[in-house]
C-alpha cells in the first residue's frame, strides 16, 4: 500500500475549519469530524502523494515511535478504504 | 480518529470562527419562467464565466466553505451549468441546486446522480396545474416541474419542493402536502413574499390575506413554531439579529458578495479580492457582525418581540432601517400572539457563541 497514491472518493465533500477537517458523505448524509492527526493525513490525500510520503510527513511532524506512527497511518488508510472515503489513484491524469 | 456529527455542529463552529461554511451562488439571473412574485428586478445577467467559477471554488475551499447552493434565475438556462456543478464537486464542495426543474432531462439527472449532488430543490406553487402555471406565467410548466421531481426521486436524488405562499395558492396547502407525500418528497413552505431586491414593493400585493396567513401560521408544517418562547432579551449584549452574518454568504451573478441573498449589503467582489479576504475583512461585514440585540431599540421594548421572526434584510429592504421594525415581521408577530405560538427559527435572534 505504501507505494500507492490515493484520492478522495467522489461521494465525499470535505473542507477544513481551523485545522480540523470535516468529511460529508453525500449518499449517506453523514458528517464526520477528523481529529488533528487524521486531518493532517486527510489533507494530503490528493491523488499525487504516495502513502509512504504521507507517513514520512507524519513522522516529521508528530512526536512518537516511527514504527508506531507508520502502523497508525496504515490503519487509518485501511479505515478510509473500507469506509469508501478514498480509492487508489489508478492514473495520475484522472 | 473520527467523530460523527450533526450539520448544526459545523454551522455553529463556523459561526464562532467566522467561516462562510454555506454559500448561495446565483450563477445567472436569466430564467425561462416569469414568476409573478420573483424578487429579481432584472433577468439579464448571464453570470460569471466557468473559469471564474472554478477560481471561486478554489477561494471557497480556502475560506472553509463546505456547502454550496447553486441557483439563478434558473441555473439550467446556462449551457455550461453542469460544468459548473462538476467543478464544484471536483473541489469536494457539497452541492444543492435550486431550480424550477423544467429543463431537467433524463441525461442531466443521470449526471447529477453521478456527481453526488446532495439535494435538488424544485419550486412548485400548487397541486393544481392552472394555478402553478398562472404564477410562473408559463403554460405547461407544472407538468415539467412535476416530471422532474418524479425523475429525480426515481434516480435516488433527494428532492425538496419549495412553495412560497401567496393569496393565489395559500388555499392549496393541503393538496400540496398530499402531493409531496405521494411524490416521496419533502416540502417547505414560506409565508413571506418579499419585495423585489431593488425595493420595488409591487409583489407585496400578492401576499396572503390575513385569514390565509393566520391559518398558515397555525400550521406547524408550514410555519415552524413552538408553544414556548425563546427569550433572548436576557442577553441583549450577546444576542445577534440573525447569525447568517457569521457563517452564511451569498454571491450574485456579477461576483458581488453579500452576507445573505436577502441582506444585500455588498462586502466586495470576488473578481477584485478573495472570498476569504472579503468575508473576514470587509468593513461593512464587520459592522454587521457587531450589531447586537441591544442596538435594535424598537425591538427590545416591543411587546411582540418574542413572537417576531424579524429578518434584518427585509427590515432594510422594505422599511429602510437595518435597526428598525420590519413591518411584515410585525404583522406576522401580531397574528402569532393571537394564535399563541412562537417562532422557532434558531438563526433569528441567536446567541453569539454557546
Amino acid at each position: 500500500m505504501n507505494n500507492h497514491c490515493f484520492k478522495k472518493n467522489k461521494r465525499v465533500s470535505t473542507n477544513t475549519i481551523d485545522g480540523i477537517s470535516f468529511v460529508y458523505m453525500e449518499d449517506t448524509k453523514e458528517l464526520l469530524e477528523l481529529d488533528e492527526v487524521a486531518s493532517f493525513i486527510w489533507r494530503q490525500i490528493d491523488g499525487n502523494k504516495m502513502v509512504s510520503e504521507i507517513i514520512a510527513n507524519c513522522i516529521n511532524c508528530f512526536k512518537g515511535d516511527s514504527n508506531e506512527i507508520e502502523t497508525s497511518v496504515s490503519n487509518f488508510f485501511n479505515t478510509l478504504i473500507s469506509e469508501k472515503l478514498i480509492k487508489i489513484q489508478e492514473n495520475k491524469n484522472d | 480518529m473520527t467523530k460523527e456529527l450533526s450539520i448544526k455542529y459545523i454551522t455553529d463552529l463556523a459561526k464562532q470562527k467566522i467561516v462562510p461554511v454555506s454559500i448561495l451562488v446565483e450563477v445567472c439571473h436569466t430564467c425561462n419562467e416569469k414568476c409573478i412574485h420573483c424578487c429579481l428586478p432584472e433577468h439579464d445577467s448571464k453570470g460569471l464565466t466557468l473559469l471564474q467559477y472554478e477560481k471561486l471554488f478554489d477561494q471557497m475551499v480556502e475560506a472553509g466553505t463546505l456547502f454550496v447552493i447553486l441557483t439563478g434565475g434558473e441555473p439550467f438556462t446556462r449551457n455550461d451549468f453542469l460544468d459548473i456543478i462538476r467543478s464544484a464537486r471536483a473541489h469536494h464542495l457539497s452541492v444543492t441546486i435550486f431550480t424550477n426543474g423544467t429543463l431537467l432531462t433524463k441525461k442531466i439527472i443521470l449526471e447529477l446522480k453521478k456527481l453526488f449532488v446532495q439535494e435538488v430543490h424544485i419550486s412548485l406553487y400548487s397541486a393544481i396545474p392552472e394555478i402553478h402555471d398562472e404564477i410562473t406565467k408559463k403554460t405547461g410548466s407544472f407538468q415539467k416541474s412535476l416530471r422532474a421531481i418524479k425523475r429525480l426521486t426515481i434516480a435516488g436524488i433527494t428532492v425538496r419542493i419549495k412553495c412560497p405562499l401567496m393569496n393565489k395558492n395559500a388555499d392549496d396547502v393541503e393538496h400540496l402536502k398530499k402531493l409531496a407525500k405521494d411524490l416521496k418528497s419533502d416540502i417547505q413552505f414560506t409565508s413571506v413574499i418579499t419585495s423585489k431586491n431593488d425595493g420595488d414593493n409591487s409583489t407585496q400585493s400578492l401576499r396572503m390575506t390575513t385569514n390565509q396567513l393566520k391559518k398558515t401560521l397555525t400550521d406547524n408544517k408550514v410555519d415552524k413554531h413552538s408553544f414556548l418562547p425563546t427569550n433572548f432579551s436576557d442577553c441583549p449584549e450577546n444576542c445577534v439579529p440573525c447569525d447568517v452574518v457569521f457563517n452564511g454568504g451569498s454571491i450574485d451573478p456579477y461576483g458581488n458578495v453579500f452576507v445573505c441573498n436577502q441582506l444585500r449589503i455588498c462586502g466586495g467582489n470576488i473578481l477584485d479580492k478573495s472570498l476569504n479576504e472579503i468575508w473576514k475583512n470587509s468593513p461593512v461585514f464587520q459592522k454587521l457582525r457587531n450589531i447586537r440585540l441591544k442596538d435594535l431599540r424598537e425591538c427590545t421594548t416591543c411587546d411582540l418581540f418574542r413572537y417576531c421572526a424579524r429578518c434584518p434584510g427585509l427590515a432594510l429592504l422594505e422599511d429602510g432601517n437595518l435597526f428598525g421594525c420590519s413591518t411584515v415581521a410585525k404583522n406576522n408577530a401580531i397574528l402569532r400572539k393571537e394564535i399563541g405560538v412562537y417562532p422557532n427559527q434558531t438563526h433569528i435572534f441567536a446567541e453569539r457563541c454557546k
